[in-house]
């Protein structure tokens, strides 16, 4: 057996067995080195487990992941809830439209989906239950909107993809997750809309005692909420900030919307999301460490190569491998997290893409959009994990919701994909090379 | 057998077509027994170019075509030619790298455990920047320029005024492009292929700071487990390939400058006076480097150029 | 309430370190607007501040197992070969941890006798380096822990 394919079946039985994504990589990796270079090379878990992480653009991956924290702690989910809900008012469907506008809120201001998800779940899955929506469907519902998180922007997912690929603009990156973004949350509206209609889920009028919440109050409440994510699209739009400093920015601007506007935070609260930021990052940044070993011993051994030469050579007609790669993506988003597929397609894909002359920011953008869906996809979905656990229901439970969300929001990817523009058109309109 | 070489650039630089260069001769005279298969963007040390020494040494990277700069935190002796307006022309480089100075810095670097068979050229490296035209050290004034490599650039940007910031070339594409940095130093070369103004650098100087040689070299346990003449072959090819690439470079540079200027890029040429001044305000940085280079190496390098 | 052990040496370090990166990066904004110029040099610390982020980060998830993972197949099994199951995720992750730890030290060693400077500011390398084996072993400790707990079925397995 060569080595390549060593490496790969060493690779899927880990995962399989149960070992960490990141671990999995990394011995994957030692696997393929041993079998096809030399045991001497194992060196190399050294110098670039060291080297992987070692990168000054990946600091902007914990700040904005503290950002996320900060403001899901300062109580800005909630005010983002009754401003919306009062915008909204009772009728069908309604709360399941607030959810999916706070969580795209939400996303304006955090790099990844799981602390959005949390934290609107926390704040609307009692009043949803009350109103009459079964937990499976909400806990699915705010899942498949939170992971809207890793296309609006800031998104952890792209500063990856802008480091992977070189050459390629983050703010363009960023401006042209924004439709696409809430298209996605909009295409998941849809279903929840009608299936709320049909099965008559919160009726027209308030629920016996619900306070009567009035849009001047909540708006006040809810502005410096509002202004994040105006602060952090305004500040990289202007060239005010590079995106590394709109991510320190924001985690200040946080911190003091917490400290001292909401009050919900206090010093000792602010140390402490220090530290759980520091253990979610922690989670993010191994896999990318170790990611380096998988990705240098598949490098050395050729296979990205061969696999790259492979799909390519698999048909001329572009249109139907884009088609192919999506499908093996989402594929790969039921088992995978978003960095670890992003790290280990890459250099598989980047060949494939150069060849199609596909644009890479268009192409970066479909791939983020195919690896939200994976975030509530089973079994490895940590939105859905995150929401089920404060559902307190199964995950096998929501099967059928997820089901039904992951079709909607393919049928946004799809639009996406035919009309390149959705994406391309704000980056250009803003000036970004794309 | 296979071979791998690394290098930072790929094969659209000057830099990445010497590697394959190399590569083709040897495939050619060994006739296909002994393969080298390029890795450019110093993917073996992801990405860190400043690593390439170290694992190169450590055998985790066979041979490399590498820059004086990228290899001398490992090899102190290299700072040589990054001192500040040392070498003033061509002629100066080729003294120096052909001669006793050159001998002394393939020493240097034997002794840590790779073997330097010949050199190449990146080329002397002109400053850019986003933010205007560059003509005293007095413009210099707080720009956040990226630099790579050594502290060396750390000591001469500030001796400048400037605000220098140490980044690998895969780091300060995406810096570049954010505009996370003003400005950059490279060659003609890189400046022109990686199209450097098309992310705001529309501001070139040229001031022949600094020339930046290449290094065809191999590791030691390698060089070892090779033959007799598989190594003669290795060396005449590298030296064919790095005199095919030195040349190449130099006579394409006035193409390049024409091209660049063509995209809108303001290219400015410094007086002698001007030149003069940026030189005086660098001159602490020989004071402070000419020690930890080496006062012989030093020595024998002026004495080359005087008598070019 | 479910049983969340912590690893509070290396939670404290993480957060300190992504504090630091906090106050230096705002620093360096700050520095920006007020003088125009910017502490450009600190960036070699905060680089250096996320690998020691990372690893810390990583082990305090890693003591409650929290990294990222597929726990199906361990849900469908039976205690028996569940238990022998855990076993090798532990070993996996050991020898994981052991390679870097071994070959991290190794390096460290070398960019010690070599002599090797960092290329922004001029330090030695190994200063920087050391940080990996020690915190890959410190993982190792926490590895081990988490597998002895999860084996006596203290530590609820959530995937
Ligand atoms: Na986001
Ligand atoms: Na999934």
């Amino acid at each position: 057996m060569s080595p390549d394919l060593w490496m790969i079946l060493a690779f899927a039985g880990l995962l399989i067995a149960g070992v960490p994504v990141a671990f999995s990589l990394a011995l994957a990796g030692a696997v393929g080195i041993v079998s096809g270079l030399s045991p001497a090379m194992l060196a190399t878990l050294g110098t670039n487990t060291y080297n992987s992480i070692a990168k000054y653009p990946l600091i902007a991956i914990p700040l904005f992941i503290m950002t996320g924290l900060i403001f899901e702690r300062a109580g800005v989910a909630l005010r983002l809830v009754r401003f919306a809900q009062a915008l909204i008012g009772p009728r069908h469907g309604g709360l399941a439209l607030v959810a999916v506008l706070v969580c795209m809120i939400m996303g304006g201001m955090s790099g990844s989906g799981p602390a959005d998800a949390a934290a609107v779940a926390m704040v609307m899955l009692p009043s949803m239950t009350r109103a009459g929506y079964p937990k499976p469907f909400s806990a699915t519902l705010i899942a498949a909107s939170a992971s809207t998180a890793i296309l609006i922007p800031p998104s952890v997912a792209l500063i990856l993809y802008s480091i992977v690929v070189p050459g390629v603009d983050l703010r363009a990156l960023f401006a042209a997750g924004l439709f696409p973004g809430i298209l996605a949350g909009l295409a998941l509206l849809v279903p929840a809309l009608l299936v709320s209609r049909r099965y008559g889920w919160e009726g027209g009028t308030p629920v016996a005692g619900a306070e009567r919440l009035e849009v001047g109050t909540t708006f006040k409440q809810a502005l410096p909420a509002l202004f994040a994510p105006v602060l952090i699209l305004g500040g990289l739009r202007s060239g005010l900030f590079t995106p590394t400093e709109a991510a320190v920015v924001a985690v200040a601007y946080g911190a003091l919307v917490g400290l001292f506007l909401t009050r919900e935070i206090g010093w000792r609260d602010l140390w402490n999301l220090f530290g759980e930021a520091a253990v979610i990052s922690g989670v993010v940044m191994l896999i990318i460490a170790l990611a380096g070993i998988f990705a240098w011993a598949g490098t050395m051994l050729g296979t990205f190569r061969h696999l790259a030469e492979w799909i390519i050579g698999l048909t001329d007609n572009g249109v139907l491998l884009l088609i192919l790669i999506m499908l093996a993506v989402l594929l790969a988003g039921m088992l995978l997290d978003a960095i670890s597929i992003y790290l280990i397609m890459m250099p598989i894909l980047i060949p494939v893409m150069q060849h199609f002359a596909w644009n890479p920011v268009w192409f970066g953008v479909l791939l983020a959009m195919n690896i939200a869906i994976g975030q509530f996809t089973p079994p490895v979905a940590v939105n859905l994990m995150v929401t089920t656990e404060i559902a307190r229901i199964r995950l096998e439970q929501t099967l059928g919701w997820a089901l039904l969300f992951v079709l909607a929001m393919a049928a946004a990817l799809a639009l996406v994909a035919l009309f390149p523009g959705i994406a391309l058109w704000l980056p250009r309109t803003l000036g970004y090379n794309a | 057998r296979e071979l791998s070489i690394s290098t930072v650039l790929p094969d659209a630089f000057p830099w990445g077509q010497a590697a394959e260069k190399w590569a083709e001769l040897v495939e050619e005279r060994t006739d296909g027994e002994l393969t080298l298969r390029v890795y450019p963007n110093s993917q073996l040390v992801n990405g860190d170019q400043t690593r390439e020494f170290s694992a190169m040494r450590s055998g985790l990277i066979d041979m490399a075509v590498g820059s004086t700069i990228n290899w001398s935190p490992q090899v102190p002796e290299l700072n040589l030619f990054s001192l500040p307006f040392f070498m003033p022309d061509e002629a100066a480089v080729d003294a120096v790298t052909g001669g006793a100075a050159g001998e002394m810095v393939f020493e240097a670097i034997e002794t840590r455990g790779v073997i330097p068979l010949a050199w190449g050229e990146n080329g002397f490296r002109q400053l850019s920047n986003s933010r205007g035209p560059i003509d005293s050290p007095e413009d210099l004034d707080g720009l956040k320029i990226r630099v790579v490599g050594s502290p060396l650039f750390q000591d001469t940007f500030t001796a400048l005024g400037a605000d220098p910031t140490q980044m690998s070339w895969t780091d300060a594409q995406p810096a570049l492009t954010t505009g996370a940095v003003d400005g950059q130093e490279n060659p003609l070369s890189v400046f022109d292929v990686a199209r450097i103004d098309q992310v705001g650098q529309e501001y070139l100087t040229l001031w022949n700071y600094m020339n930046d040689p290449l290094i065809f070299a191999v590791n030691q346990q390698v060089w070892e487990t090779l033959s007799e003449e598989e190594r003669e072959i290795l060396r005449e090819t590298a030296i064919e390939a790095g005199q095919w690439e030195i040349e190449m470079t130099r006579e394409q540079e006035s193409e390049r400058l024409a091209a660049i200027q063509e995209r809108g890029v303001e290219v400015t040429e410094l007086t002698a006076e001007q030149h003069g001044a940026f030189v005086n305000a660098t001159q602490s940085v020989h004071d402070k480097w000419i020690p930890r280079i080496g006062q012989d190496l030093v020595d024998t390098a002026r004495e080359a150029i005087e008598a070019r | 309430m479910k049983f969340s052990p912590d690893a509070r040496p290396e939670r404290w370090l993480g957060a300190l370190a992504l504090a630091i990166i906090s106050l230096i990066s705002l620093g360096n904004v700050v520095t920006r607007y007020v003088t125009g110029g910017s502490l450009a040099f600190t960036e070699e610390f905060s680089v250096f501040l996320l690998v020691v982020l990372t690893f810390t980060g990583a082990s305090v998830a890693l003591r409650r197992n929290g990294h990222i993972r597929i726990g199906l197949l361990e849900r469908a099994l039976p205690p028996g070969p569940r238990r022998a199951l855990i076993l090798f995720q532990g070993l996996c992750g050991a020898i994981v941890l052991g390679l870097i730890t071994w070959f991290g030290a190794k390096l460290t060693w070398e960019e010690y006798q070599w002599q090797s400077l960092s290329p922004g500011l001029g330090l030695p390398q190994w200063w920087y380096l050391v940080w990996l084996p020690l915190l890959t072993a410190a993982m190792l400790v926490r590895l081990i822990q988490q597998t002895v707990d999860r084996l006596r079925g203290r530590l609820d397995d959530e995937s």
